[in-house]
């Protein structure tokens, strides 16, 4: 069966996924024009930008309707950002309709900010799954939080029929025919101390070190300029390491946080070598020119 | 439902915007029913459609629009989950609508949250059957009562539910869906402040652990679950607002097995048609549809 999500299409073949973010008005034509974007990823921050549930279900349907992708999927990996926080898991369970909402678009996934522990991100992972997925459950997963009616919608996007989209609308790799990825941001101090928990949480593949919150939340009224000061540079290690032991990508981009100074004026390509090659990356935020760059390295088969 | 007669419901809406609104004043249906669990949280799209609503009507029944209940994405799973939504109830309530139809009710304690998050403070009726105060305010009452078509004031009065409050104009309902929801029918349905209860087969059957829907004739456990959320409107005195499972049957046969079981207070109908035969069926056995 030919993977919906092409981002883990990607993983599965041990090749990076290049991200890119949304900044224009959610439309239909909108939608259309980014069908055909350089970027795997498509990432849709509804934390600071206007919760536009309508707007992002045309513009998902512009993306399909301007699509196949050179790929062959239906879209690019569409993953949003909810305006909710994932701080404990009764703010993820009493805004779990925007979960629901989001996923009825035919988004593929999430990048839930503000974990601070690992109960939340169970909630959170519960929230995205039928009620009738049992994979993980034994692990600590509470009963997933999705039911009937939304299925439909989603489904057209994805092209499949909707008890194929209930079968297959779960996380990945919890579930290995699962086509959701569910991220989350590690931005404070309290989802620091928590980093290794929440990383492991069974159900997440993917994590961002949010250094601008993480900056305030170490009492830093200004963002510091890079290169960072040690506590800005040991925060991103500890999710860096909290990444490697559960297994998991940390999103990242250039100049990483924790290069130091002689690292940073490199070439494009050694840009992407130490990325690639020297930080195993396997979600990245980079420019259009050093994603070219990368997918050369890799020797990326897979159309755009 | 206070003359006993039959009020059909119809879920299909196209889209939420002025034009549907007026499209829809003149509809076949005494009740539409927007889901705005399964669709987008459009509250902009929602205040546009009851005033292209409004401005179509009135109905040919004399009412300014046909009644309009609303289902909020957020669930009715907890106390919490309710009180922390509450805002959605009275953003949905402040464009006119006459009521709510609240997805997956698990609890009493839930229902209960739910009735006071429609309801002004000082509304008094059922505080001692256990309601606690309302949660609505003033601010939203003169978008709303334009929609009635009367005073602001008389829209605080007014808009609390039926029959609770026998003249309020809201009417409340929910679904029960889950099994937690079957296991507590009984209680749900007796909350002060309920007009209907519906029971969510669909939904009912994952969270009985079918990974796809079994459809009709139902498992004994699904069938059971339709059964006690039906025996516990009985007993409680309210609407069950239902269909009839196989829809496959054509319409007269679909209306004579929901009579046949006592559902006549509160129907879904598949299309104009549907509400026709049943309509024609209540008044009296010189109907067309004659099932003696």
């Amino acid at each position: 069966m030919p993977r919906i999500n092409k981002s883990i299409e990607l993983m599965e073949l041990g090749e990076p996924a290049y991200v890119t973010m949304v900044m224009n008005e959610l439309t239909y034509d909108s939608g259309r024009e980014w069908a055909k974007t350089w970027a795997d990823i498509i990432w849709i921050d509804f934390e600071y930008n206007i919760y536009d549930l309508v707007g992002l279900s045309k513009f998902m349907r512009g993306l399909k309707e301007g699509g196949p992708t050179a790929s062959g999927h239906a879209t690019p990996t569409v993953v949003v950002s909810p305006p909710s926080h994932c701080r404990n898991p009764e703010e993820v369970y009493n805004n779990g309709w925007m979960i629901r909402s989001l996923l009825m678009t035919g988004i593929h996934g999430f990048i839930y900010p503000q974990a601070q522990e690992s109960e939340a991100v169970k909630a959170y992972v519960a929230t995205t799954r039928y009620a009738s997925q049992t994979i993980g459950r034994d692990q600590g997963l509470p009963e997933g939080y999705r039911g009937h009616g939304g299925e439909k919608m989603a489904a057209e996007i994805w092209r499949i029929s909707p008890q194929d989209y209930v079968d297959r609308a779960d996380p990945w790799p919890l579930n290995p025919d699962g086509e959701l990825l569910l991220g989350l941001k590690i931005e404070d101090q309290q989802g620091l101390a928590n980093a290794d928990a929440i990383a492991s949480t069974p159900g997440i593949n993917l994590a961002i070190a949010g250094m601008g919150d993480m900056a305030m939340s170490l009492g830093y009224q200004k963002i510091p300029s890079w290169p960072f000061p040690p506590d800005m540079v040991n925060a991103w290690n500890t999710v860096q390491s909290a990444c490697d032991k559960a297994g998991i990508p940390l999103h990242t981009g250039w100049p990483e946080p924790s290069i130091t100074e002689g690292q940073q004026h490199k070439t494009d390509e050694e840009v992407m070598k130490f990325l690639i090659e020297e930080n195993s990356a396997k979600i990245i935020r980079v420019s259009e020119e050093l994603t070219a760059i990368g997918r050369k390295l890799t020797g990326r088969e897979m159309p755009v | 439902m206070e003359r006993g007669e039959t009020v059909y419901v119809t879920l299909k809406i196209p889209e939420l915007s002025y034009d549907a609104g007026r499209d829809q004043a003149q509809t076949w249906a005494d009740l539409i029913a927007i889901d705005l669990e399964h669709l987008a949280y459009d509250i902009i799209g929602l205040t546009q459609f009851m005033r292209g609503l409004k401005d179509g009507g009135p109905t040919a029944s004399g009412h300014l629009t046909p009644t309009v209940l609303v289902s909020p994405p957020a669930n009715c799973t907890s106390v919490e989950e309710v009180i922390y939504n509450a805002w959605q109830v009275r953003q949905i309530l402040s464009t006119g609508v006459h009521g709510i139809y609240y997805p997956q009710a698990r609890d009493a304690e839930s229902v209960r949250a739910y009735v006071t998050t429609t309801r002004y403070t000082f509304q008094t009726i059922g505080r001692d059957l256990g309601l606690s105060e309302g949660l609505r305010g003033h601010g939203g009452e003169n978008q709303a009562s334009e929609i009635w078509g009367i005073s602001p004031t008389e829209y605080l009065m007014k808009a609390d539910p039926w029959p609770l409050n026998p003249e309020g104009e809201l009417l409340l309902g929910l679904k029960i869906e889950d099994r937690q929801g079957i296991a507590n029918a009984d209680a749900i349905a007796s909350t002060p402040g309920l007009a209907f209860v519906a029971v969510g087969v669909a939904d009912l059957s994952m969270s009985l652990g079918y990974q796809s829907f079994p459809g009709w004739p139902y498992p004994p456990d699904l069938l059971n679950g339709r059964l006690a959320a039906k025996s516990a409107c009985e007993k409680a005195g309210i609407a069950y607002f239902t269909g009839w499972p196989d829809s496959s049957l054509p319409h007269d046969e679909q209306l004579k097995h929901l009579f046949e079981e006592g559902s006549d207070k509160m129907l879904l109908a598949q299309n104009r048609e549907f509400a026709e035969a049943g309509r024609s069926w209540s008044k009296g056995k010189e109907g067309k549809c004659d099932y003696e």
